[in-house]
C-alpha cells in the first residue's frame, strides 16, 4: 500500500505542451507512471511523448477515465486550471505551480469544500510512491521503496532528506510535498492521518519551516491520534521575524509561527525533532 | 561579537506608502482628506495660497506602528509647514528614508474608529475587523480590551454581506444613524481589498463628520506580490517601494533576497534548504559567525540567474565566504556550474566559495567546475561539509 498514488494512478498533465510540462511528462513516464493524457486549450489532437492532448480537462476525463491530474501551467492561469479540474470532478489534483495569488487560493479552498476533489499544493514538488508512480517533479534516483512516509512543505530540503535516507539504506512508502504557500489544499495533519492508516508506512518524517500554524496543528494531531512514530525537522531557527523567507508562507508573524514554538509543540506531542537533516537518520534507528 | 539577525529588507508582500494607499482608497469610493504630496521645499512654496491652516504634515515612510507618530505634526502657520517639511525630508526613521511628505487638511471630529480587512491565514478567508479604540496598536487592544473589537469572516465566494457590517456596528454600539454609513465604508474597503489584491488594508483611525461622513485619516495597505501582474497601478510604483540597489538587483534577477548581518553569503535553491543551512551554521559555530544573506534562486534557475545571484553576494563587502548549494530538481546543475564559472570570470572574487551540486546533471556540473580550475573554489559533498568549510574560510579571512 501507499497513499494518494500507486499502480492504479491514471494521470493527466495540465499544461503538457509547456516547457516544464513536456520535460516532466517525460520524467514521470520514465519512472513508469501511467499518463493517459494531457490538456492544453487549443492544442487538442496533438501528441506529446506519445500521449494524447485534449482541449479541456472534461474532454480528457471523458476519453481516458483518469483519476489524477498534475498542473504545470504558469501562475496566472493556474487558478483557472484548478477550478477546471474541480469542475471535471478529478479526484486528486496536484498543483506544482508557484506564485498563485492568495485571494485566488482562498476562493479555491472555499470551492473545494463543496467538491469531490482533493488538492495537493500549490507550490509543491508533488508525490512519489516508489516504485509505482510519481506525480510532479521529485527526482526519482534518490528513492527506493520502503516503509517511511515523508510529508513536507518544501522542495529542495525534501530532496536533501530523501538522499540522506537513501544513502543510509532507508526506503520510502510515499513522499508528499504539500507546498510552501500560506493556503494549501491539503494540510499536514490530513497526510499524517493517511500515513497512520496506511499498513505499509511504519514511521513518518515531517519536514516543516517557519510561518503559519500547520506544524502546530500537526503536533496537536500527533498528540491526540497518531499511533506511529514521527521524526521531524523544522527549518528557520535562525530566521529573522517579519520577513518572508522565499516561500510565500514562510514568514514569522506571531509566537506560534517560529521554529522554536513548532519544535516545542512537536516534542510535547511525542515527536522526535532532529537538529539538522543528517540527524534524522540517527532518530530513525 | 554577538550577531543580531535583523534586516531592512522590504517585505515581499508589497507595503504601500500612506499617500499611495489613499489614492487607491479614493478610487474605491473611500473619502480621504484633501491634501498635497511634496518631495522638496520648492513645491511647498507653490502651496502658499492654497493651504487651509491648520494642516497635518505627515512624513511618508514604509515603517509602521509607533514610529509613525513621530513624523506627524500639526502646523498652524505657513512658516511652520515649511519648517516641518524641511526637517522631515532630511530625517530618516528606523533606517528608512522619508522621500515625501503629505500635507493634509485637518479634520475635526469626536468620532474615531479602527477598521480593516485582513487575510486570516488559519481561517483561509479575509476578515473585517473594527474597533471603537483607534490610533494605537490593534494587537494591544485585542489583548487588553477584546470587548472593544468586533469581527466578521468574509466568504471569498460570496463577498461581504451588509448584515455583517451592521452586526459589527451593533456589537460595538455604534450610534444607529451611523450604521448604514459604516456599511458603505466597509463595502468600499472590501472592494478596495479585492480590486487591488490587498493582503491587509487598514484605516486607523477613520473619523466621522456630519458634512462628509466617514473619512480615512490614515491608510495602511499591503499587496500580494504574486498578484502584481494584474495590478498596473501598483507595478508603476514598484521602484518607489524598493529601497536600495541590491534589492533592485535581486528583484530584476528574480531571486528572493534578505540581507542579514553575518559574513557567509549563501546562494541556495529552495527556501527551506537555505534556512536549514543558516541554522546549521549557527549550530556549528559560536555566535560570531553567521550568514550575510538569505538568497533563494528558486526552482528551475538558469545560468543567467545564478550569475546575477553571485553578483549580489560577491559585491557585498561584508561577505567573507560564500556557500553555493544546489539540489537540482527542476534546476540543472550543469547550467548552474557554467553560471558559476561565468560569475568568476566577470567578478574575480577574492573570497573563498564553497560549491555543492547534487541532483539533476550534478556530474556534468562538477566536470565543468573542475576543468575551469577556479581559484579559491572548493567543492563540498554533504551539507555539513559545506557549512564547516565556509566557517573555516571566514575564520581564515578574518584573522
Amino acid at each position: 500500500m501507499s497513499i494518494f498514488i500507486n499502480e492504479s494512478t491514471r494521470l493527466i498533465v495540465q499544461g503538457i505542451t509547456g516547457k516544464q510540462g513536456t520535460f516532466h511528462t517525460q520524467e514521470m513516464l520514465k519512472y513508469g507512471t501511467m499518463i493517459v493524457g494531457g490538456v492544453t486549450p487549443r492544442r487538442g489532437g496533438d501528441w506529446v511523448h506519445r500521449t494524447p492532448v485534449f482541449d479541456s480537462v472534461k474532454a480528457a476525463m471523458h476519453a481516458t477515465d483518469a483519476n489524477t491530474s498534475v498542473i504545470f501551467v504558469p501562475p496566472r492561469f493556474a487558478a483557472d486550471a484548478i477550478f477546471e479540474a474541480i469542475d471535471a470532478q478529478v479526484p486528486l489534483i496536484v498543483c506544482i505551480t508557484e506564485g498563485i495569488p492568495v485571494y485566488d487560493m482562498m476562493r479555491i479552498y472555499a470551492y473545494l469544500q463543496h467538491s469531490k476533489s482533493r488538492l495537493i499544493g500549490p507550490n509543491c514538488p508533488g508525490i512519489i510512491t516508489p516504485p509505482q508512480a510519481k506525480v510532479g517533479i521529485i527526482p526519482a534516483e534518490i528513492v527506493r521503496p520502503g516503509n517511511i512516509g515523508i510529508v513536507s512543505k518544501s522542495g529542495a530540503l525534501t530532496y536533501e532528506v530523501m538522499q540522506i535516507l537513501f544513502q543510509a539504506n532507508f526506503g520510502i512508502s510515499t513522499c508528499v510535498g504539500i507546498g510552501g504557500d500560506p493556503i494549501l489544499g491539503t494540510s499536514m495533519e490530513e497526510v499524517l492521518e493517511m500515513f497512520d492508516n496506511d499498513p505499509q508506512t511504519e514511521k513518518v518524517v515531517l519536514l516543516g519551516e517557519i510561518g503559519g500554524r500547520a506544524e502546530i496543528r500537526a503536533a496537536e494531531y500527533i498528540r491526540r491520534y497518531m499511533t506511529k512514530p514521527v521524526i521531524s525537522f523544522i527549518a528557520g531557527k535562525s530566521a529573522p521575524t517579519g520577513v518572508r523567507m522565499g516561500h510565500a508562507g514562510a514568514i514569522i508573524e506571531g509566537g506560534e509561527s517560529t521554529a522554536i514554538a513548532k519544535i516545542q509543540a512537536l516534542q510535547n506531542a511525542g515527536a522526535r525533532v532532529a537538529e539538522h537533516p543528517e540527524h534524522i537518520v540517527a532518530l530513525l534507528t | 561579537m554577538k550577531v543580531v539577525y535583523s534586516c531592512t529588507h522590504k517585505e515581499n508582500i508589497v507595503k504601500l506608502y500612506e499617500y499611495q494607499a489613499k489614492i487607491l482608497f479614493q478610487k474605491s469610493g473611500i473619502i480621504i482628506p484633501s491634501g498635497h504630496l511634496v518631495t522638496d521645499l520648492s513645491q511647498v512654496q507653490l502651496l502658499a495660497q492654497e493651504l487651509d491652516l491648520p494642516v497635518m504634515v505627515k512624513g511618508q515612510v514604509l515603517a509602521g506602528g509607533r514610529a509613525k507618530h513621530d513624523i506627524i505634526t500639526t502646523a498652524h502657520t505657513f512658516e511652520q509647514v515649511q519648517h516641518d517639511v524641511a526637517s522631515l525630508l532630511n530625517a530618516s526613521i528606523d533606517g528608512l528614508p522619508i522621500p515625501s511628505v503629505l500635507i493634509e487638511n485637518r479634520i475635526e471630529s469626536n468620532i474615531h474608529y479602527y477598521v480593516s480587512v485582513v487575510n486570516d491565514r488559519s481561517a483561509r478567508k479575509p476578515v473585517l475587523v473594527a474597533s471603537v479604540q483607534s490610533g494605537g496598536d490593534i494587537e494591544e487592544v485585542a489583548k487588553q480590551h477584546p470587548q472593544h473589537i468586533a469581527k466578521q469572516y468574509i466568504d471569498p465566494l460570496t463577498g461581504l454581506h451588509s448584515y455583517q457590517s451592521l452586526q459589527i456596528a451593533d456589537d460595538l454600539n455604534f450610534p444607529k444613524h451611523l450604521w448604514r454609513k459604516f456599511d458603505e465604508l466597509a463595502q468600499a474597503l472590501y472592494r478596495c481589498y479585492l480590486h487591488y489584491d490587498a493582503t491587509l488594508i487598514e484605516i486607523n483611525p477613520v473619523a466621522y463628520t456630519h458634512e462628509q461622513g466617514f473619512i480615512a485619516l490614515d491608510a495602511k495597505m499591503k499587496v500580494d506580490d504574486n498578484a502584481l501582474y494584474r495590478q498596473p497601478d501598483i507595478l508603476a510604483w514598484q521602484d518607489t517601494l524598493v529601497m536600495n540597489e541590491t534589492e533592485r538587483l535581486a528583484m530584476h534577477a528574480g531571486v528572493s533576497y534578505v540581507k542579514l548581518h553575518g559574513q557567509i553569503g549563501c546562494v541556495v535553491n529552495g527556501a527551506a534548504l537555505a534556512m536549514t543551512i543558516m541554522d546549521m551554521t549557527r549550530l556549528s559555530s559560536d555566535d560570531s559567525i553567521a550568514h550575510a544573506c538569505f538568497l533563494d534562486i528558486g526552482g528551475g534557475a538558469d545560468s543567467e540567474r545564478i550569475v546575477n545571484a553571485l553578483k549580489i553576494v560577491f559585491s557585498d563587502d561584508t561577505v567573507k565566504a560564500v556557500i553555493c548549494s544546489i539540489f537540482g530538481g527542476m534546476t540543472r546543475c550543469d547550467e548552474i556550474a557554467s553560471g558559476i564559472v561565468r560569475a568568476y570570470q566577470l567578478l574575480n572574487p577574492q573570497i573563498k566559495t564553497i560549491v555543492r551540486l547534487q541532483g539533476t546533471n550534478a556530474l556534468s556540473g562538477w566536470e565543468i567546475i573542475q576543468s575551469a580550475n577556479l581559484p579559491n573554489l572548493q567543492m563540498a559533498i554533504s551539507l555539513s561539509d559545506a557549512v564547516n568549510l565556509a566557517i573555516d574560510a571566514v575564520k581564515e579571512n578574518i584573522t
